[in-house]
This record gives structure tokens, sequence and C-alpha cells, in this order.
């Protein structure tokens, strides 16, 4: 790749982040309170362990289900569904863990994680079996499915897996064995105090892996070279025998699995136990965390990041103003989504007024 | 003629660029009221633009248009509609849902108030025997055949009162009575005092029909000049803006066992019957011709052939084996290769390298790949080969395949198609939007294929095409085998009707 | 029993304005997902304006208002930035979702709710409760014997036909993706001051995709589609109803009378119960 194509790149999402930061600010502005504390919660995200430690934890999710909507993406489809797999995902780990509460870590830990995938994987199979067989669209069906998943994780949290010592919506909680450890137990194994007290954990590096393998799954393997090629022209991948149907499947399948795993963070990595309610949206910011990264799954790993910093700065900002509250990461997300989607028209308004500006 | 800039429409230096492609150059010529001018050239000539320019569709960057002797400004086809123009598309623009009637009278309706259909469709109706129109104002569009959808697009033209008709491509379409009839139809209207344009590559009809022609060729204007004055070798060569080397066609001798054999194939869908117990067979060293009008079955059988769809009856056999018993992949083993009739859509993916397409449908040989992975170096290794064997241009295997001319697309989707060992070949509109000079250069692959063994069957909605290159000519009509003839003992106008059997039938019982 | 009717009738009411005006939507050629978006702003608007103004009429006016330009961020993405219209969707929905708690809570100090509205202050739910069974008849007429409906219906299953009529079908759908807005403005504000006295976060609580669903089962036409949302109501009103009462000695899991909307839908989607064929522009996406 070379400079001028790596500047038209990033230029879209540059400038992107930088209008929405802007527009954040104009926003602040308007409800009199200084943009300086934008600023304040945007240093805080990144540059102590604290605040990084809860920007990462958000990236990991983040990662996982951005990747979920890219790999359909590059197959033609689109998975809206990624907020019903990670819930199906955290509600079968919970669901084993209650199960076989007495297994060695070294069995429960990769039991728990093959858990999720099957779990997500499943539930997106359906969407792709309903889209490949019977050729529903896959918009409307994936949003039906996230009502049906949730409600059903949600009937599951209240009832069967319900801890009845509590009042709050919450399952029991899983057994020791299943805990993935968080990176603080790995730095303070260095004796440094890196991340402590924070949730992110060892998932991170799992999410990060499964971006490069996902990486060399679409651009160096024959499957995903399947995938892309259905994906760029469905009719003329049917003529030279790629199949409409099992890729679909395989597409659907695969993303699914990704969101599913979602759950190892939350549960297995976090809090231990499922609480209603868990996910706020991640599934829908896998959307734009994927349309951030033009559906690379490298670049994915770093729109996760800035996600996971703008949710995480957010609630830093909730927590720095009086009139503020932490919705404003939605807000951002969606100025974001909407910079990206229409950014050619954008840009081409912009070089406009550039250049009505200069003749001037 | 006489008066040098009344009652004319002038295109005075127009151009039109679209990024780096100029379509039109400083193209200019007039058109004089009240006459049929045809505009010809090669596809890619630019006479779609110029007329859609015309029609307000795309403005142009420089140049203007004379209308009497006032310079217009046409910037979207509402513009074009008050002045009096109409424009029917190649591709027909009505809207498959709605009633024929609601198609016509589509943007010229009052938008308030309940529709008054009764006085329409008496309108319509005054309208439709004037002219000498049948369809039904009732029908919904989308259960119409292709002759009828046209007087529907030319019935909308005449509702609004256009006094300039453009045609694009009219006849692409058609079978030879149908075109007739058209014709039979423009007369009328030019008698009633319409000027009417018409696009086409078709030079018999350009001869037959029009008062004037105007002949295009890369994006500019050759000549305007009075159609009495030209023969069809003469149009032909300022068309071309050369001689045609004519083809050599070498004999091969029949085998005794058919490659391809297809035995009382039949196809329904939701109660329609697209295919009727086909029957034939391709035989090594023929090229056979299937002719007929578009969408007769020809799209339905590719993709059986394809295996691109199995919900049919019958047997299709390659090889004696059947084809439903192998994948895609095996049949593409055993020498099967496809030429789409779609190249776009069908034949290529736009946004991959030409080094990613050509080993589509190749992608699972051993020869591409070490292991799960596809090897890069394999893959431009091959890409580079071909480039040179086929001469595309411009060489380079990483450049995405969108980005290439037609005629060059073309070339990379039959050299992908036959780099390897061909036995069967179906090639399906092989010459479609290609450029003259990569027309001889497929047409003469194509009888080297069968000069080598490969048994072709040829589809395509050239006449002229079919007698060219092939052994055997069948029709398919309405999904039914009608007719198979030697070459030899062809004819244009037999084909014609054999191509419209059914018509034929309906009028006389 | 009759309690069950009279509840179901008006938990029905928003999904018919939100179905009606993604009838409109749709119809026109734009697939969308965000009608949840405009019953949150409209609903928010209804409660706020008239909180401020003591006139639940002028909150109405304020709301449909809000509701258009809502649905207007969506078409101007659509038809102007050539955005994906489920990408546009799912930013609009966000947006909306964003929006609505942060100026809860610059306006009321909190950002789980507006301050209630007095009785006498609110909208007449019988008012709304019989404009919502008028309307999908209207919009019959409106869409399927007028010349403003026959360039709608263009816009969506032949937008390049309708262009070279010489009719912009980015303009047709500008007027009736508005005018679909205000419509699902209708439901928001009996969401708000008709049904209760107060915007309370996320409001909507998905019933913007119950009335997509309601909307798909009765194949994109409004009567159809609004016999489906009486359905749904009446669904709605069951499971509020075993919520409180248990059935047969036990607490039944109200979980399965929620999924019921969605599971029935999927049928159809799925083909079981006679497929849903989408106008064919957004069938291309």
């Amino acid at each position: 790749m070379n400079r001028r194509h790596l500047f038209q790149v990033l230029l879209g999402p540059g400038l992107a982040i930088l209008i929405s930061a802007l527009l954040t600010a104009g926003i602040l502005l308007a409800f009199g309170e200084s943009p300086a504390i934008l600023w304040e919660a945007f240093t805080s995200t990144f540059f102590n362990g604290f605040g990084l430690g809860y920007t990462l934890f958000y990236t990991t999710p983040l990662i996982l289900t951005g990747l979920s909507v890219a790999l359909c993406f590059h197959a033609g489809l689109f998975n809206i569904g990624a907020e019903g797999q990670l819930h199906f995902g955290a509600a079968a780990i919970i669901g084993i863990a209650l199960l076989f509460p007495h297994l060695p870590p070294f069995v429960a830990i990769p039991l728990g994680m093959l858990s999720s995938i099957v779990a997500g994987g499943v539930w997106g199979w359906i969407a792709g079996f309903l889209k490949a067989k019977r050729g529903s669209h896959e918009v409307i069906v994936t949003i039906l499915l996230n009502f049906i998943g949730i409600t059903f994780v949600n009937y599951l949290i209240l009832y069967p897996f319900k801890n009845t010592q509590v009042q709050n919506p919450e399952t029991l909680a899983i057994s020791k064995s299943y805990f993935v450890p968080p990176l603080s137990d790995i730095s303070a194994f260095f004796g440094s105090e890196l991340f402590r007290t924070t949730p992110v954990n060892c998932t991170l590096f799992l999410s990060v892996i499964f971006a490069v393998i996902c990486h060399f799954f679409l651009f160096k393997t024959v499957q995903g070279y399947e995938l892309r090629a259905l994906g760029q022209n469905a009719s003329a991948a049917r003529f030279n025998g790629i199949s409409l149907t099992r890729n679909t499947m395989i597409a659907f399948t695969l993303a699914g699995a990704l969101a599913g795993l979602v759950g190892v963070n939350e549960v297995m990595g976090f809090q231990h136990k499922l609480i209603e309610g868990f996910s706020p949206q991640y599934g829908f910011t896998g959307i734009a965390v994927a349309l951030m990264a033009r559906n690379n799954p490298i670049g994915i790993v770093l729109a996760a990041f800035l996600f996971g910093a703008i949710h995480n700065g957010a609630r830093e900002i909730e927590f720095l103003s009086e009139r503020i509250s932490k919705e404003i990461s939605i807000v951002m997300e969606a100025l974001l989504i909407i910079l990206i989607a229409g950014h050619q028209f954008f840009i081409a308004k912009i070089i406009h007024f550039f250049k009505r500006g200069s003749r001037d | 003629m006489h008066d040098p800039i009344q009652n004319k429409i002038t295109f005075s230096k127009i151009t039109k660029t679209f990024g780096a492609v100029v379509a039109n150059q400083e193209v200019s010529f007039s058109i004089v009221k009240g006459s049929i001018h045809g505009v010809v050239g090669e596809n890619g000539a630019g006479k779609s633009t110029i007329m859609k320019i015309l029609y307000g569709m795309f403005p142009p960057d420089s140049g203007e248009i004379l209308f009497d002797e006032r310079s217009i400004t046409l910037s979207t086809p509402h513009d074009a509609i008050q002045l009096g123009i109409g424009m029917v598309h190649q591709h027909f623009m009505l809207v498959p849902t709605l009633t024929v009637w609601e198609n016509i009278i589509l943007g010229q309706e009052p938008t308030l108030g309940r529709l008054n259909k009764a006085a329409i469709v008496k309108s319509l109706e005054a309208i439709k025997t004037l002219y000498g129109f049948h369809v039904d104002l009732n029908a919904r569009v989308e259960s119409l055949s292709v002759g009828h959808q046209q007087q529907v697009e030319i019935l909308k033209l005449l509702y609004r009162d256009a006094s300039i008709l453009i045609l694009d491509e009219p006849t692409a379409v058609l079978t030879p009575q149908e075109v007739d009839s058209l014709f039979d139809k423009l007369r009328t209207l030019k008698k009633a005092g319409k000027t009417i344009v018409v696009v086409t590559h078709k030079l018999k009809e350009i001869l037959k029909f029009t008062d004037f022609v105007t002949v295009m060729r890369q994006g500019q204007t050759i000549e305007t000049l009075p159609t009495s004055t030209l023969t069809e070798s003469s149009l032909a060569e300022k068309i071309i803006g050369r001689k045609r080397i004519p083809l050599n066609r070498p004999q091969v001798l029949r085998a005794h066992s058919p490659i391809l054999s297809v035995e009382s194939v039949s196809l329904t869908c939701s109660n329609s019957t697209l295919l009727k117990n086909l029957q034939f067979q391709v035989f090594p060293g023929e090229i056979v011709g299937l002719a007929g009008v578009e969408g007769h079955g020809q799209q339905e059988l590719v993709e059986i052939l394809a295996r691109a769809r199995k919900d049919y009856t019958g047997k299709v056999t390659l090889q004696g084996k059947d084809i439903k018993e192998s994948s895609t992949y095996e049949l593409k083993q055993q020498g099967f290769s496809l030429i789409p009739p779609d190249r776009y859509r069908e034949a290529m993916v736009p946004t991959f390298s030409l080094s990613e397409n050509v080993i589509l449908g190749h992608h699972r040989e051993e020869n591409i790949k070490s292991g799960a992975f596809l090897s890069k170096e394999k893959m431009t290794q091959f890409a580079r080969e071909l480039i040179q064997a086929f001469d595309v241009r411009p060489g380079n295997p990483d450049q995405e395949m969108g980005s290439l001319s037609g005629g060059n697309q073309q070339k990379w989707v039959v050299a992908r198609e036959t780099a390897r060992e061909v036995s069967f070949l179906l090639a399906a509109h092989p010459t479609r939007g290609v450029d003259i000079g990569a027309i001889d250069f497929i047409h003469q692959h194509l009888l080297k294929l069968k000069s080598q063994g490969a048994g072709i069957l040829l589809i395509s909605s050239e006449l002229d095409e079919l007698l060219e290159l092939s052994d055997r000519i069948l029709v398919i009509f309405q999904g039914e085998m009608v007719a198979e003839v030697e070459k030899e003992k062809a004819s244009e106008t037999q084909l014609g009707l054999w191509m419209t059997r059914g018509h034929q039938k309906e009028k006389c019982p | 029993m009759i309690d069950i009717f009279a509840s179901a009738l008006r938990l029905a009411t928003p999904l018919i304005f939100a179905a009606m005006g993604g009838f409109l939507c749709e119809r026109s050629g734009v697939a969308t997902i965000c009608l949840e978006a405009v019953l949150l702003t409209s609903a928010w608007t209804a409660a706020s304006v008239t909180y401020f103004s003591h006139s639940p009429f002028l909150g109405t006016a304020a709301a449909l208002w809000v509701g258009a330009m809502t649905m207007s961020i969506h078409s101007f993405l659509v038809t102007k930035t050539k955005a994906d219209p489920i990408v546009s969707g799912v930013a609009v929905n966000l947006l909306a979702l964003g929006v609505t708690p942060i100026l809860t809570k610059l306006l009321f100090g909190s950002p789980t709710n507006t301050a209630a509205l007095p009785l006498s202050e609110r909208m007449s739910s019988e008012l709304l409760l019989g404009l919502s069974f008028l309307l999908p008849f209207l919009l019959h007429f409106m869409v399927y014997k007028t010349g403003w409906g026959l360039r709608l219906l263009a816009a969506g299953d032949g937008p390049q036909a309708l262009e070279t009529s010489g009719v912009s079908p980015a303009k047709v759908r500008y007027g009736a993706m508005a005018l679909g807005g205000a419509v699902v403005s209708l439901g928001g504000v009996y969401l708000s001051v008709a049904h209760a006295s107060q915007f309370t976060r996320e409001m909507a609580a998905g019933r913007g995709f119950i009335a997509l669903a309601a909307l798909i089962f009765g194949k994109w036409r409004p009567i159809p589609a609004f016999l489906t949302c009486l359905f749904f109501g009446l669904t709605d009103a069951l499971q509020i109803h075993f919520q409180s009462s248990p059935l047969l000695g036990t607490t039944f899991p109200v979980q399965a009378l929620q999924i019921l909307p969605y599971l029935i839908t999927l049928f159809v989607l799925v083909g079981f119960i006679g497929r849903a064929k989408p106008p064919l522009a957004i069938g291309k996406s």
C-alpha cells in the first residue's frame, strides 16, 4: 500500500473523527459547559492505567462485534443480529458453568469459550439459514431474531438461572475455575499496578488474535475468497460454482460465533454472572466500528479502541459535568456513522467550500 | 436541407466526459424536423450519450443545442418533456407493478384529488386507435411481452404530445417481423408530423427505414448524409473506419458421440412453463447456434447448463455423465467452459483485480493454492501469461477489472474460460457490448477452439453472428425448440419467422 | 374480558400510527428501520413542549414537526449523501436514543424522565384512538387512488421510470417521508401525553420495530398492517394481564407473549404463511 493510497483510506475516518469531535464540543458549549471537559475526559481514558483499563475493556466486545458485522459485510450480508448473538453466547456460558461447576480451569475455560462460540454461531446460523433457504431479507430477520433472542435470554436470567438471593435481575455466579484472568493479575505478576481494579481481561488478546485470523481468512484462504466474491458479485459467484446457500450460512455462523465470544469478556472475564441488559448496544456499535474500519479486520481493532474510548470518555463526562449525561457517547457514535456513511458527499461539500473560499 | 437552421435541432460542438472517458467530443449535427433520422455507430461510439444529453439526463460539459434558432438548456428530463422531446430507452423505463394506463400517465397526472380513470382511459383509447397500437390498458406491465412494453413506452410519449421521439436501440429485443411493425408505426407517426430519431447499430434497418443518417465513431460525429446515398458496405466502412477481414471457417468432421446432450429438459416456475421438452446435442468440433428472441428461455437454459439452477426435469449429460452428479468444479475440470450472457453481472467481479478474477471458478484447483491458502505468486504468474496471450490492456495483474474497457473485460473472461483444455463451451452473447476489434478476436478464438475439437453452443441475439459462425442453428420460442436447420440452408427471414412462430399462430388460428 | 380488549386497543394505537407512517416511507422506496427514533423524539417533544406551554395541542404540533424532521434526516442521508438506508436507519435510531435523555437531563435535571403533566394538560386518548382507526383507510385512498399516490408507488417500484417521466424520485421521497415521520409522531404523542403523562427514557420500547414487523406482516399494505397492529396490541394486552394475574396457579413467563409478535412475523417472512414482498427499490438494497 503506497502513501497516497493510505492517505485516501484514512482521510474519511480522520475527517469524521475531527468533525464529530467539533460537533460534540459545540453541543457542550450550547449546554453551557466548557468544551475543555471533552479533552479532560479523553485524556483520562488514554493516559492513565485506570482509564485505559476501562477503555480496553469496552474495546474487547467491540472488536468482536465489529468483526462479526464486517465478516458478513464482506459476503454482501448485513448482520444487525450481533446483539442477539452475543446474548446467546453469554447465556450459554452461564448454562454450561452452572451445569459443570467442578471442572478444572484448563477444561472449564476452553469449554466456556466453546459454548459461547457454539451458541452465538447457532443463533447466527438461523439467520443465514432463513436467508439462504427461504430468501428472507437478513436485515429484518436479524432484527426479529434480536428481539426473540434477547427476550429468551432475559427469561433465562429471570427464571431458570435466577439468583433468588438478590433483588436484581441477575443469574447465579459461575465457579472460579471459569474465570478468565484480568490483565491486572498479569501486571501484578511483574510487580506493576497497571490496570488495577479495572475489568480488562485476557479476552482482549483473544479478540485481537481473532482479528488477525479474520484477516488471513478473508484475504488469503480459498473460503475467504469465495465469501468476498459472493459479496462483490453474487451472480458471478453463482455462475462459477460458489454456493450462495453454503457461503451465506458460513458467513452468518462465523459472525454469530464471533459475537458470541462477547459473553466470554462479560461473564468469564468480568461480572462472573449475567445481568439483564448487560450490553450497551455492543451489537449496533459493532456496525459503526466495521463501517469506520471499512471492514478491514486490523482497522477494526483500531476503530474498536476509538469507540471504546468514546464509551468510556462519556462516563467520564457525566462525572465531570452537571448537565451532560453519558448518552453523549451514543450521540457521538451516531454522528460518526452518519459522517462516514455519507463521507463522499461530505468530503465533496468540504472541498467545494474551500475552493469557493480560495476563489473569493 | 435548403433552409440552413430553420426547423432543425442542431447539436453544436457538444463535449461530454465521464471521469477520464470522453464519451462525446465536439459532436455536431442537425436533425431535420419531420424526418426519421438514424444515428449509427459501434458500441461505445457515444450514440446513447448524445441522445441522453438531448433528453436532459446528462448536462454537456461544453457546446450547445439549438432548437430552431434558439439555444436551449436541458438540465432534467422535465425540461426536455416541456419542449416536446420524448425518449424510449434501451432498457425500458416502466414500473412493473403498475398497470399500463398508470405507467402512461406517470408524471403527467394531476397530483391532487382522485384520479379519473374513466376519462384517462378514454383519451388513451383515442390515441391507440389513431396510431394503430394494440395493448391492454388495464394489464400490469410485468405481465406484458417485450414488444408490448415497447408500445407502452411509445404511447407514453404520445400521451405527453411529444413531437420529437428518440428511440435508443429499439430493435435489440425484437424479431424481424416485430421490427417491420415498429417501423410501420414510426412511419405513421412521421406522417403525423413527428420527428423520429433512431439510435441503432443495425445497418439494414438504417438503410431501410431512415431519411438521414449520422455516423458516429469514438465519440465523434463522422458524417451526416441522406440515407439514399448509402449502401450497406459503404455505411459499414464509415462506421468501422476500415474494412473487415472475412473469417475463415474451418471444417471439422463430426464425431460419433455428442459432447453435450440435452434430453427432454423442461422447467416450470410458479405455473408458467419456461422450458418445454428441450432436446438437442452438441458434437465435438461443431458450433451450434441458438437463435431466439430474448426472454424465450435462453437465460434459463444457461442457468441449467451452468448448474446455477437444478429445479428442472429431464437430463443434461456432458460426455455421457449427468451434470447433476458432478459439482460445478468437477465440470470445469472436465473442460466445461462458460461465457455468461451478462458479462458485468455474471462473469466477473468488477472490484477484484485481474489476477483474482482469472481464478474465479478455478479457485479450488491445486495449481492456484497451497493448502487452504491462495498462492498470490501462482495467481499473478498465471495472469501474466494470459495477459500476453490475449493481449489484454492495460496488462497489470493487480488492476481492478471494473476499470477495463468492455472489450478487454470480455477478452479476459474468454481468456479465463479457455485457458485450460476446453471440451464444451457455452458462449452466451460473447460479443455483446464489445468493440469491433474485440469482436473479431473473439470470433477467431471461437473458431480456433472448434478446430481443436471443442463443441460450442453459441447463444446470440445477432442473427448475423449466428449465420457467420454456426454449423447448425436451433431456434427457441417460448421455451420450446421449434426448428433446426443446417447453416447452408438458413436464411434470416426464415429464422425470424420461426422466432415468432407463436405470434403467427395467434393471428390465424 | 372487556378490559383486555380495551387495553388491546390502547396498546395498538401507537403501533398503528408507527406502521402507517412506516408504510408511507417504505412505499416510497427507502428501507426505514428508524420508526423507533421518530417515536422517541416526538414523544419527548410532545411531553416537553406541553409541560412548558401548558397546551397539549402546541405540544402535538411541535412533535409532528420534530417527527417529520427526524425522518427527514434519514431521507436526506439516503437520497442526498447516498448512505446505505440500513446504516442510516441505525444511526438515526442511535441519535434519538442518545439525544432524548441528554435533553431530558438538561431541562428536567434527570436523564430518566420529564416532569409529570397534570391531567388537564393531557391529550385526549379517544381522539387519537379514533384517528388511528381512520388513518389506514385514508392512506389507502391517498396511495392507491390519487396521482400523488401513483408517484409514491412509482418511486418505490420503479424510480428510474419516474425520473425519466420528468418527476424527481428524491423529491417524492422527501415529501412522503416527512409526511410519514409526522404520522409516526402521532404515536409518540400518544405514548407520552395521552397514554402517559410524561416522557421516560427509552419509552418507545421497541414499538417502532413491532410496527415495522406489522407492516411486513401486512405485506406493505395499510389495511392488513392496521389489522396486524390490532392483533399485536391484543398479545401485548394479554401479556400485561398475565403479568398481574397468575394463570392456573403458576406465574406465567410473560416473555412467551412478548416474543409472539416477532415470532409470527418471522414465520411470515420465512414464507410459512404466504410470502411478503417488499417494494422493489428496497428489495434491491
